[in-house]
């Protein structure tokens, strides 16, 4: 069989392509020691500054480095426009979608989405049903993840809508190359992307509850044994706010407030980074030992925003996704920037059928399914894998979609054997509040064994840097 | 600020403070174990259980060796994670209430305490006599001096640093009064001129082990005698780890924190006790009984600090 070929950031079309000219003269220049030695510093730095993440299912909950490499994923400021407006549009779409769903369901009575997709949905609250949210945002952090296949073609992979994590890596891989390559900064006009924290700050404020001049924004955590809890505290503290864990606060007469050293303070904004499930052991989950009781309630009375909205899951559905090219012309009237992923929903007979018998070649993932864990990569399986996979889909057609094995892109990066290509993908995170907004880049993730192309953090994936470069005189437009 | 916040920097600064006394102990350990060999007494080993008395480990320790050993009191005291009372332990305390409150901390206070963590968390014990007992020992005292430059030269001036400062405080109090205590019971002044020279040395590695003999020196021009010893590091305010010294810390941050706290009002009958008192009534109370006094009510006023100021009910 003939290897496939994949598009290459660095090197597709004959040559090195324009966003890469200096820089790849710059890698060709030096000597491998030099990146070794940057490598090693790097991974020094990581686990100095704390930059590790758990691993779940290990004992004792290990903490673990996410392997950082030295060579950055570099977009032309063209190239990023496509992104940027693509995942802008897509963004806004979500959030009509699930003003929508919990409104008037308009998109449900027109018939473009099957309602019982929707309303039997496990990610759809009806808790939610006629709550009006302030400026109508659901999805205030989004992290919408991306492949490229070619130099034209990007692909919305999937979307999250629910808790996205990731940035604190995006800005600390910027932190870590400024180090490392002072020079190389110096040569390209990199887009910065370090005042995140304060367009989050902007974007939580700005949808504080009527009235409230000056919020108290907090950040809810599951504690520090989550393995995002990293980044929890890191974001509390660019922003200034207080990093809570729900032992930390309490409802009392529909308002929320949180423990202090001197006695209870009002809190309007939650960023939280716990599962609805998990939010509130009245509503959901009874079992819940890190939710707030009563927290539901204080939402509905409209004292308090959660962020994102408890429900808003129901637009990253991997079930909703296969509509999402309509949802965005159902609302927004356009043609979408950023193509979608042709899946195959199983729930369909003859999507099932198709699967069946093209196991091999497609890639299948549980609907509710994230972090890499439940999927089957068809064409890097075996033949008892996909068997087994095989049950288990016939066992529950419903909670399965497939989709064509993508070519993702690689991008040369620093692996033993020196720099080879390794597949990527992209994850910008977008802001809701007054206005959707993106910083340049994103979370540039890529999956160091060779030839694999699962990127997930929790399979081994590493990340890089990601560079947009910017035009001239872009400066003064940001 | 969150009550569970101020908790979590109370008990980062009290597990480093805890580290380094551990340290100190042990030197002091290996310090009166040299001078009583070299002193002609040989096998005696008691010396070395000091470090297990005073933690309350010498059943656990007895249960899992059936001897005490100087190298295997390091290992078990030092690197034995199912020891809580071991630097390592501690060490491992101190970082997860610093991660818990890792966004209140500077860089300069969470990395130094991180990288103190990453050189211990999976050192061995042959490692460890590798790279030699005593730098390593330097070291960890170092680390904890450096945890205590960057708190008090890179963190704000504010509730954060006050609770912080109760914790180390209060820690060190305790230690100072419980290690005084279990110091062996001396006889009166003695003439005889053996005793003196054992006295000398072994009162030597005390103030040393409290950081204390520069201070001694300082404040009394005779020889190093036990009374004297216990005056300078119960009464004199000046010293840094006395009683004096670490009560007068708690009472100044309890009162920059809420004036009418019920934990002030405790710790200022404590303050005034040893602002009156003197040195002959300690002696007739028993130093003992007084030094187990003060560490229990060092103890209530942590409490009281938990209830004023955590929300715990």
């Amino acid at each position: 069989m003939k290897p496939p070929v994949f598009f290459d950031e660095m090197h597709s079309g004959g040559g090195v392509r324009p966003a890469y000219e200096r820089y790849a003269a710059w890698l060709h220049s030096v000597p491998q020691e030099i990146l070794q030695e940057r490598h090693d510093r790097a991974n020094s730095l990581f686990r100095t500054v704390g930059i590790t993440f758990n691993v779940y299912g290990e004992e004792g909950g290990v903490e673990r480095l996410i392997p950082f490499d030295i060579v950055p994923r570099i977009l032309s400021a063209e190239e990023w426009e496509i992104v940027e407006t693509g995942v802008i549009q897509r963004v806004e779409a979500l959030n009509a979608f699930i003003a929508d769903v919990y409104n008037d369901q308009e998109i449900l009575r027109s018939g473009v989405i099957p309602p019982e997709l929707v309303l039997t949905n496990d990610a759809f609250r009806p808790e939610m049903l006629g709550l009006k949210v302030p400026r109508s945002v659901y999805a205030h952090v989004s992290g919408v993840d991306i492949v490229r296949i070619d130099a034209e073609t990007f692909y919305v992979l999937e979307d999250n809508a629910r808790t996205p994590s990731g940035v604190s890596y995006m800005l600390e891989n910027r932190q870590a190359m400024m180090r490392l390559f002072p020079d190389l900064f110096g040569a390209h006009s990199v887009a910065p992307v370090s005042h995140y924290p304060e367009l989050l700050q902007d974007t939580l404020r700005a949808v504080a509850p009527r009235g409230v001049d000056d919020p108290t924004v907090v950040l809810l955590t599951p504690g520090q044994f989550n393995s995002a809890y990293f980044e929890h505290a890191f974001l509390a503290q660019e922003m200034g706010i207080e990093l809570v864990e729900g032992q930390d606060l309490f409802v009392d007469d529909g308002e929320v407030f949180m423990r202090t050293t001197r006695g209870p303070k009002r809190v309007h904004v939650i960023y939280r980074r716990i599962d609805d499930d998990f939010l509130d052991p009245l509503t959901f989950r009874g079992d819940s030992t890190i939710g707030v009781p009563g927290l539901m309630a204080a939402c509905r009375l409209g004292r308090v925003t959660v962020c994102n909205a408890i429900g808003s899951g129901i637009a990253d559905d991997k079930a909703i996704y296969a509509y999402m090219p309509e949802i965005i012309r159902f609302y927004l009237g356009r043609e979408p920037i950023l193509k979608n992923v042709p899946t195959y929903t199983l729930r369909k007979p003859d999507d099932l059928a198709y699967a069946l018998a093209h196991l091999p070649e497609l890639v299948v993932k549980e609907v509710h399914g994230s972090g890499g864990y439940g999927m089957l990569v068809g064409p890097a399986a075996t033949a008892a894998e996909i068997e087994a996979f095989r049950a288990k889909i016939l066992a529950h057609p419903e909670g399965f979609i497939a989709q064509p094995t993508l070519a993702l892109s690689t991008c040369p990066t620093f692996v033993d054997q020196g720099i080879a290509p390794r597949h990527v993908d992209l994850r910008p995170f977008v802001l809701s509040g007054q206005t959707t907004r993106v910083v340049p880049g994103g979370l540039t993730r890529v999956a160091m064994r060779k030839g694999s192309l699962v990127v997930n953090s929790s399979q081994g994936g590493g990340t890089k840097d990601t560079w947009v470069l910017e035009k001239p005189n872009a400066r003064a437009r940001r | 600020m969150l009550g569970r916040a101020a908790d979590n920097l109370f008990w980062m600064t009290r597990y480093v403070e805890r580290v380094e006394n551990t340290v100190r102990l042990l030197r002091a350990t290996a310090l009166t174990a040299l001078l009583i060999e070299s002193g002609g007494n040989g096998a005696d080993t008691s010396v070395w259980a000091r470090p297990l008395l005073l933690t309350g480990r010498m059943d656990d320790f007895l249960a899992r060796y059936e001897q005490l050993s100087p190298g295997r009191l390091m290992a078990y005291m030092l690197l034995d994670r199912d020891n809580p009372a071991s630097v390592k332990s501690v060490l491992d305390r101190a970082r997860e209430s610093a991660r818990a409150t890792r966004h209140l901390l500077t860089t300069e206070v969470w990395e130094g305490i991180n990288a103190t963590w990453l050189a211990i968390t999976d050192l061995h014990f042959a490692a460890l006599q590798q790279q030699g007992l005593d730098d390593r020992l330097d070291w960890l005292t170092e680390r904890c001096f450096l945890f205590r430059g960057a708190l008090f030269g890179s963190m704000r001036r504010d509730e954060g640093l006050l609770f912080a400062n109760l914790g180390l405080y209060l820690e060190r109090g305790d230690h100072t009064a419980r290690f005084l205590a279990s110091q062996p019971e001396r006889a009166a002044a003695t003439e005889d001129p053996a005793a003196k020279v054992r006295e000398y040395y072994e009162g030597t590695a005390l103030l040393k082990a409290l950081g204390s003999y520069r201070a001694y020196r300082e404040t009394y021009s005779s020889n190093i005698e036990f009374p004297r010893i216990a005056e300078l590091l119960i009464l004199h305010g000046t010293v840094p780890r006395s009683l004096r010294g670490a009560v007068d810390e708690v009472v100044n941050s309890l009162r920059a924190l809420n004036p009418t706290a019920d934990s002030l009002k405790a710790a200022h009958e404590l303050q005034y006790r040893l602002q009156t008192i003197q040195i002959g009534h300690v002696r007739r109370v028993g130093l003992r009984a007084f030094l187990l006094d003060f560490s229990k009510e060092l103890d209530e006023i942590s409490g009281q600090i938990q209830r004023d100021f955590m929300m715990v009910q």
